[in-house]
């Protein structure tokens, strides 16, 4: 289990994060919403070693890794973009995370990359180059390296952002399917409501550096801060 | 009419760029060019080019010289040139930073020779090779932060990060993902730093008391002694270099000045 | 600890060494040190100030620097169009004359345009000239012709790839097309839209440029006159003179130009950080 408790921090004087605390079940999502610059990145940095907290802990399994270097957290931390390696084929950048284990042969590399290909249906695009794929098949390829590199924990940073509508919802029905079948706990962060509500399991509302957490849609519902029963009204009136 | 003189103009402008290499490959294989003779050379001659096989001949040691030279400051500067440029990248205060290194490099490199000729003096610096060296460097890893400021971006920024967040440590970071990524501005970057330290006369002959003889240092000379010939064989050999840079990093030339420091 | 290693050995490598050099230079010329060091006296400045001849050469090299800048400019500004399209070639071309040695040109325009180089003798086929003497004396000249031919050949190149570059991520092949949809003729997108573009986004780089042609020293040293001289030149004679008593003048020559050249910096890229700035 994921704890995160009275994170702060601050950048030149600002505030950015006030003391935020809350818990995440193995295998449940966290969907995190809120405006930019709200300070959902920073957060996730945070949790992924990337930044440095002012103040807080990040336990998992009661240990306590806020001191620990990125690479030993077993955090995976996807951005906005898919961020392949330029210089690699797809096979490279699914095999990358298990050639820096150094303990598996080269064959039970090239097995585990193929396999998870194929799972992804992107097996045909082995020795693309990245420039030459699709903004969804980066994006599978993309989630296909962080799973080989066997997370605890994956954040996800608005990683449909750059999708178009349509690619944007076939990915999230994507999305949710590997994540059962892997079973990842995860944060995912959008400013999407439609989105936080599709791909979370619990739900988190950050704004002013403060969270709010929800258990249920429901008890979302029910704070007038988040927006959501506005967006609710507002579309029944359309509908009439 | 107006493809023909663009095509024309082309033409002519290749050959004033041509040219010279040409010129100077032809002179160097002669001697004895008379007046008014123009393209009857003199002499063929090949004498100054076959003594470069000589162990003992200056040039070729001129020629070692400048590469040891050139290729020490380009390594030294690209290195720590780009390990630096991420922290300025990456700081508050990188205009104030960058201000500073483009001082040392718009300022003549003589003029900075002879403010730091004093320093270099006493501390055993002057008229050796290492010396020279250390004082293009000054003047090379400047420019070095300066064109990789320009080119470190939010992305490899973030790629750096991913591959710590993927189970890779600092050192992976760097060499599987931001050397092997950056090779096309890397290897840019140190055909421009190359460039630089191969060029640079004034301030080697200053700091290196003309016993630093580097084919610039020797071009001067030969010169002085109204020795064109060898002049021009000197001169070929420090053309060459550069050219085979320029052709291996042909692909990515004109990226190059998207990074130039003199933006 | 990474990060503060790497500042502290940037700014000992770019600001310790020439803050070092200005102090030293700095009080040399005041008489405080150096060999002949007698105590404070302002007669080597005097010097400088008044006679030495330090402002002709200053204002000459920057004069160079200027006409420099400006042929190459408009060499580069009407050529650049051809090579914006096409296979690359004709813009790696342009790397050629970069990649040769500022003496390595200097020696070939001395070659060229010497009175018994290769200009001279064609002239003397076609019944120009009839001896190596009538011809006009181009090399070391008090215009500095061959100077700032050594340099346009050197600048127009750069420029020109430049421009393109330009060009491109100011997008003005559209707002050519926008221009002309509002009636422009062809001359006049070029001088109404095109060059003032183009000039103000290369106008910290001309500068730039122009600082570091007044500061060049082997083509001035090889092909420039010895009166007046560039100020590079003028200050390393000053210092390779047998008389000590020049060397405070030549301290306080090069402390000045320095400290010239680093307002002309300052003032130019601070201005350029600005817009950069305020574009993000």
């Amino acid at each position: 289990m994921l704890k995160v408790t009275n994170i702060s921090k601050n950048y030149s004087g600002v505030e950015v994060l006030k003391n935020i605390s809350f818990d995440l079940q193995v295998n449940k999502t966290l969907s995190i919403l809120g405006k930019s610059g709200g300070g959902k990145t920073t957060l996730l940095k945070i949790i992924a070693g990337l930044l440095r907290q002012d103040s807080g802990e990040i336990l998992f399994d009661n240990i306590n890794i806020s001191e620990k270097a990125p690479e030993l957290r077993k955090v995976v931390y996807l951005y906005q973009e898919p961020l392949l390696f330029p210089h690699l084929t797809v096979r490279g950048n699914l095999e990358f995370p298990l050639k820096l284990n150094k303990t598996l042969s080269k064959d039970m590399i090239k097995r585990k990359a193929e396999e998870m290909a194929e799972e992804l249906s992107i097996a045909d695009q082995l020795d693309k180059h990245p420039g030459q794929l699709s903004g969804g098949q980066s994006q599978r390829v993309n989630f296909g390296r962080a799973l080989l590199a066997s997370p605890r924990l994956l954040l996800l940073d608005e990683p449909f952002g750059n999708l178009d509508a349509q690619t944007r919802a076939s990915m999230q029905t994507f999305y949710k399917k590997v994540e059962e079948e892997h079973q990842i706990t995860s944060i995912f962060v959008t400013h999407d409501l439609k989105e936080a509500l599709i791909m979370g399991d619990r739900y988190g509302f950050l704004e002013n550096g403060k969270i709010r957490e929800y258990s249920s849609l429901a008890e979302m519902q029910k704070d007038s801060i988040t927006g959501l029963q506005n967006e609710i009204n507002f579309w029944k009136e359309l509908e009439g | 009419m107006k493809v023909e003189f663009r095509n024309v103009s082309k033409v002519l402008i290749y050959s004033v760029i041509v040219f010279p290499i040409i010129w100077i490959f032809i002179f160097s294989l002669f001697t004895n060019w008379a007046f008014p003779s123009i393209f009857g050379f003199g002499e063929f001659n090949i004498n100054i080019w076959e003594r470069l096989l000589d162990s003992e001949s200056l040039l070729l040691s001129g020629l070692l010289l400048s590469l040891i030279i050139s290729l020490i400051t380009a390594i030294l500067s690209v290195s720590l040139g780009f390990a630096t440029s991420e922290v300025i990248y990456k700081s508050r205060y990188k205009n104030t930073l960058l201000l500073s290194a483009y001082f040392p490099y718009v300022l003549s490199p003589v003029v900075l020779a002879l403010l730091l000729q004093v320093y270099f003096v006493k501390a055993g610096l002057s008229g050796s090779l290492i010396g020279v060296i250390v004082a293009l460097f000054m003047i090379v890893y400047p420019y070095s932060v300066l064109f990789f400021v320009g080119y470190w971006n939010e992305n490899l920024i973030n790629m750096k990060q991913l591959v710590r967040t993927l189970g890779g440590n600092k050192f992976s970071a760097w060499t599987k993902v931001v050397i092997p990524v950056s090779k096309p501005v890397i290897s840019l970057c140190f055909f421009q730093c190359f460039i630089i330290a191969w060029f640079e006369f004034g301030l080697t002959n200053l700091l290196g008391v003309g016993k630093v003889k580097t084919l610039p240092v020797q071009i001067y000379m030969y010169i002085q002694e109204a020795n064109p010939y060898y002049a021009a064989v000197a001169s070929c050999l420090m053309i060459a270099p550069p050219l085979f840079l320029l052709f291996i990093n042909r692909r990515w030339m004109s990226e190059s000045i998207k990074f130039s420091p003199l933006r | 600890m990474k990060k503060k290693i790497l500042i502290s050995f940037f700014l000992v490598i770019t600001v310790v060494p020439v803050l070092a050099g200005l102090i030293y230079a700095f009080l040399y010329s005041l008489g405080i040190t150096g060999v002949i060091s007698k105590g404070l006296t302002f007669s080597y400045w005097k010097e400088i100030l008044y006679s030495s001849g330090f402002f002709l050469s200053l204002f000459y090299s920057l004069i160079i620097g200027a006409i420099t800048i400006f042929i190459s400019f408009f060499i580069a500004y009407f050529i650049y169009p051809f090579f914006i399209n096409g296979s690359g070639k004709g813009q790696l071309i342009m790397f050629i004359p970069l990649s040769i040695p500022p003496m390595v040109w200097a020696f070939y325009h001395y070659l060229m345009f010497s009175g018994a180089g290769f200009i001279s003798r064609l002239s003397y086929h076609l019944g120009l000239i009839s001896n190596p003497g009538e011809f006009p004396v181009l090399v070391n000249d008090n215009f500095g012709t061959i100077v700032i031919l050594t340099h346009v050949v050197m600048a127009f190149p750069f420029f020109t790839l430049y421009f393109i570059r330009i060009h491109n991520s100011e997008k003005i092949d559209r707002l050519t097309t926008l221009a002309k949809n509002f009636g422009a003729s062809d001359s006049e997108v070029s001088w109404r839209v095109r060059l003032p573009i183009i000039f103000l986004k290369s106008r910290v780089l001309l500068i730039l440029y122009l600082v570091f042609v007044a500061g060049s020293y082997e083509v001035p040293l090889l092909l420039g006159s010895q009166s007046p001289r560039m100020i590079t030149v003028f200050t390393l004679e000053k210092m390779q003179r047998f008389d000590l008593y020049d060397k405070p003048v030549a301290y306080g020559a090069a402390f000045l130009y320095a400290i010239v050249v680093l307002i002309i910096v300052l003032f130019s890229l601070k201005r350029s950080f600005r817009t950069d700035e305020g574009r993000v």
